[in-house]
């Protein structure tokens, strides 16, 4: 008994100190996190930060399929961001529902014999349409099914500029997301990506990619979302920001270098992760051939996305980022404990401990709780005061990271949403995390290596003019 | 005791935390409501000024209103409210806004000299930039200290700072100055981008021949990047130096400073160029790719009978991109039909399909072109 009794109190101090990591890493991070916000809020409002419409030559890259339903919106969308110098290229991945004909016929889309040089190697193009008529270069490139990796691939061979940005198929930039994601590059010459702040549109209402009116989502499952964005992008990645450590810039919105791109091969096929794997592989690169390199984050090129309103589906796309996760850090395990690159090391490390391992760790977690109150070691009062503190401190995270929100964006503040996102607070530590928790435990069930596919969650009209 | 004491000292980093937070918040929205009111005031301002100049009215400040202004602008707290209330303005009244500015021109000066001595190097230039670009400080009425403080800037970790410290110096109009700037940056440690060298280049208020003509005696002395920027500067803003820059066509500069010269060349032709820049698509294997192509498209701006030859060569080049700028050039220059109609129907399959591709592209172009503006003869005569 007295051994049974000592390995728990060994796995509780264990789990003591991956706590007491984890709240430390936190309040660094939002420190650094407040810090820089109120900064960048600073230069916002002295616009003449810098006027940098045609700086760097942009071809955003949207791959799609079975988009139908919002494609037109989204080029809609691009079609009135401010920035001069930008192409819009459509990747259509062989898609089964009128994507393609959808987007030739609403923009008078012609035939052309557009030569590519296959530069990173991707499925073959079926057909390539242009038009002409709009205020950029509008491509639509019709190609056999691949993926999604293949299709962004597809796009970086047609680009005809430097730097590139790959967005979703089902999502809207801001206004002014351009001149604020290429800021990076602009201020280090080593910038080899710069990833954007991924937002959530349920509930938000926006006029020419900029927001009429803001709320959280009534849905609860995108509500929980739109918490848990805001405050990951705060709990995080301002802070590997800080020491070029971010391994994830979101499928979402990012931009990249396209010949740093095009030389670590691009977008891998075979990971359901490939966001976050080139980012890592770019890593791996740069530091392989000692080249000096940053990866940035800029927290201010919004791009507006699309959750899932349905627990299927976010049970779905949690599954598939876990997988894709796993199969990242397994492929560049190397960077495990290779002090050589602290950053990237300590980074990696989060990930592995934070992110991958979390679910089983909190599920062993639950199992000693049971140990415990089975071994009477329970104490009942220090038990609550904890569960507690955890939820006022969950609580308060989030309605900062809502404050953050309301403050950089300058949107209306609702007090209702207060309320809300307390209520959410605690239907989210009693409920949802422990569904997603097991999601994420078993992620692997049913998984196929290699299986080329799309995540695909019902698709709603966005609402946006 | 080893967990009981680890989860108290957890849930300290978590109380702490929450404080930080807390106290967070409160502060924002107490530094948000104080901005806000002092926006409201100076906005109250310069909205009743510009409304009336809008209407024609003829206005001027009181001296209540100024001296509210002149405290905006000259205390560092009160230059964002200032700036977000700015910011409105222009964008609804613009031409009243730059009137309103200039009315300020007496607040300029010490303005700036209260500016110059804040440490918010931020703050600082954003100021001085602003002045200095409604053209409430000029060449007449410029302190040297200021301009000593500016250069002083160009040193600054922020490259807000230093690009608006250039821009600044620009809008004085002294050649000599901005050449020093661009040689203090050069020199400093800090990373600017050429093209926003090239665009606070632009932003000088003088004589642009002369300038260029002082960067291009200066030119050696200056790094690569530097080279490029004053080279896009050039392109941007001085045709008449064709026979300072084709020196940099002539070797003993780097790729990317030959390709930057060889566009200036495409903007604005010069004769004396013209052999050297066909020397680099003719002999191809002589030079670079980079510079074959770029040279490759600087030749389409050329009205010499030899262009057409040099470019139906280069469509049969091994590189790629090459091939893609000669045909882009041969349409440029509008052969017909017949002339292309050998590679067009020729053995070489990718000059034939690039050629096509470009020609049908140029023709929609001209399509659109025809239903916006109703009736413009389109690439290679079709219609």
């Amino acid at each position: 008994m007295e051994i049974l009794r000592s390995i728990i109190l060994l796995v509780s101090a264990f789990f003591a100190l991956y706590l007491i990591v984890y709240a430390t890493f936190l309040f660094c991070s939002v420190i650094v996190g407040a810090i820089k916000m109120s900064q960048r809020r600073v230069l916002h409002t002295y616009k003449n930060e810098y006027e940098n419409k045609s700086f760097i030559p942009i071809s955003i890259i949207v791959p799609a399929y079975n988009e139908e339903v919002t494609i037109i919106e989204t080029i809609n969308s691009l079609l009135t961001l401010e920035y001069n110098y930008y192409e819009i290229i459509v990747v259509d991945d062989g898609s089964k529902d009128e994507t393609s004909k959808v987007v030739k016929d609403y923009f008078k889309m012609t035939k052309a014999a557009r030569p590519i040089q296959y530069k990173i190697d991707c499925q073959p193009v079926e057909n390539v349409y242009e038009c002409h008529s709009q205020k950029v270069p509008l491509t639509l490139i019709r190609k056999k099914n691949g993926g999604k990796a293949d299709a962004l691939n597809m796009g970086i061979n047609a680009a005809f500029y430097g730097y590139f940005i790959c967005m979703d198929a089902d999502s809207v930039l801001q206004h002014d997301a351009l001149q604020k994601i290429a800021v990076p590059f602009l201020e280090d010459e080593n910038c080899v990506a710069s990833g954007g702040a991924i937002m959530l549109c349920n509930g938000v209402e926006l006029d020419n990619g900029r927001v009429k009116k803001y709320d959280l989502p009534k849905n609860i499952i995108a509500c929980m979302q739109a918490v848990e964005y805001t405050r990951s992008f705060l709990a995080s990645r301002l802070l590997f920001d800080e020491f070029n450590g971010n391994l994830i810039i979101s499928g979402a919105f990012g931009m990249f270098k396209k010949d740093v791109v095009i030389a670590v091969n691009g977008y891998d096929h075979s990971t359901k992760g490939e966001d976050m794997e080139l980012v890592v592989k770019l890593h791996e690169f740069c530091h392989v051939n000692n080249r000096k390199y940053s990866i940035k984050y800029a927290p201010d090129a919004i791009c507006w996305t699309q959750a899932p309103e349905k627990l299927r589906d976010l049970c779905t796309q949690r599954r598939r980022w876990h997988v894709g996760l796993f199969q990242c850090m397994l492929k560049y395990r190397n960077m495990f404990f290779d002090f050589n690159r602290p950053a990237v090391a300590f980074s990696y490390l989060y990930f592995l401990f934070y992110e991958l391992l979390s679910p089983f760790i909190e599920i062993l977690g639950i199992f000693v709780t049971i140990a415990i109150v089975a071994l009477q070691m329970l104490n009942v009062e220090y038990c609550v005061a904890f569960y507690l503190v955890y939820v006022i401190f969950g609580t308060i995270l989030s309605i900062t990271s809502y404050f953050t929100t309301i403050y950089m964006q300058n949107l209306t503040f609702r007090f209702k949403n207060i309320f809300k996102i307390i209520l959410l607070t605690f239907f989210e530590t009693a409920a949802l995390h422990f569904i997603m928790l097991w999601t994420r435990a078993t992620a692997f069930r049913g998984y196929k290596k290699n299986k080329r596919n799309w995540g695909s969650i019902e698709r709603k009209k966005i609402n946006s003019k | 005791m080893i967990p009981s004491s680890m989860i108290f000292l957890y849930m300290f980093i978590c109380s702490a935390l929450v404080v930080f937070e807390i106290f967070w918040l409160v502060y924002v929205a107490a530094k948000n409501t104080i901005n806000h009111r002092n926006e409201n005031k100076v906005y109250k301002i310069m909205y009743d000024y510009c409304k009336a100049v809008s209407k024609n009215k003829s206005m001027h400040l009181s001296k209540k209103d100024k001296t509210e202004l002149k405290k905006a602008l000259c205390s560092s707290h009160k230059v964002l409210p200032f700036a977000a209330a700015y910011n409105k303005m222009s964008t609804k009244y613009p031409k009243s806004t730059s009137v309103l500015m200039n009315e300020l021109a007496d607040l300029a000066l010490p303005a700036t000299n209260k500016m110059c001595k804040i440490k918010n190097s931020i703050t600082k230039t954003y100021v001085i930039k602003l002045l200095c670009e409604c053209a409430a400080i000029d060449n007449e009425n410029c302190d040297r200290q200021i301009i000593a403080n500016l250069f002083s800037m160009l040193k600054d970790k922020s490259m807000f700072c230093r690009v608006n410290a250039l821009v600044a110096i620009s809008t004085f109009g002294k050649a000599e100055d901005v050449v020093h700037a661009v040689g203090l940056l050069a020199n400093g440690k800090y990373y600017v981008h050429p093209k926003m060298l090239t665009e606070a280049m632009g932003a000088f208020r003088g004589n642009h021949t002369v300038l260029s003509l002082m960067l291009c005696r200066d030119f050696d002395k200056f790094s690569e990047k530097y080279r490029i920027a004053i080279l896009e500067y050039f392109t941007d803003c001085s045709p008449e130096i064709g026979e300072f820059v084709v020196d940099y066509l002539k070797g003993g500069y780097s790729i990317d400073v030959v390709c930057s010269t060889l566009r200036y060349f495409k903007k604005y032709p010069f004769d004396g160029a013209f052999d050297l820049i066909a020397e680099f698509v003719t002999n191809e294997d002589d030079y670079p790719w980079e510079i074959v192509t770029v040279a490759t498209r600087a030749l389409s701006s050329y009205d010499n009978e030899k262009v057409k030859g040099i470019l139906k060569g280069a469509l049969k080049s091994r590189n790629w991109y090459t091939r893609r700028n000669a045909a882009g050039g041969l349409v440029k220059i509008g052969m017909n039909i017949k002339e292309t109609a050998d590679i067009l129907h020729g053995d070489d399959r990718y000059a034939s399909e690039i050629l096509k591709y470009n020609i049908d592209t140029a023709n929609a172009k001209a399509l659109s072109n025809d239903n916006s503006e109703n009736g413009e003869v389109n690439a290679f005569g079709n219609s």
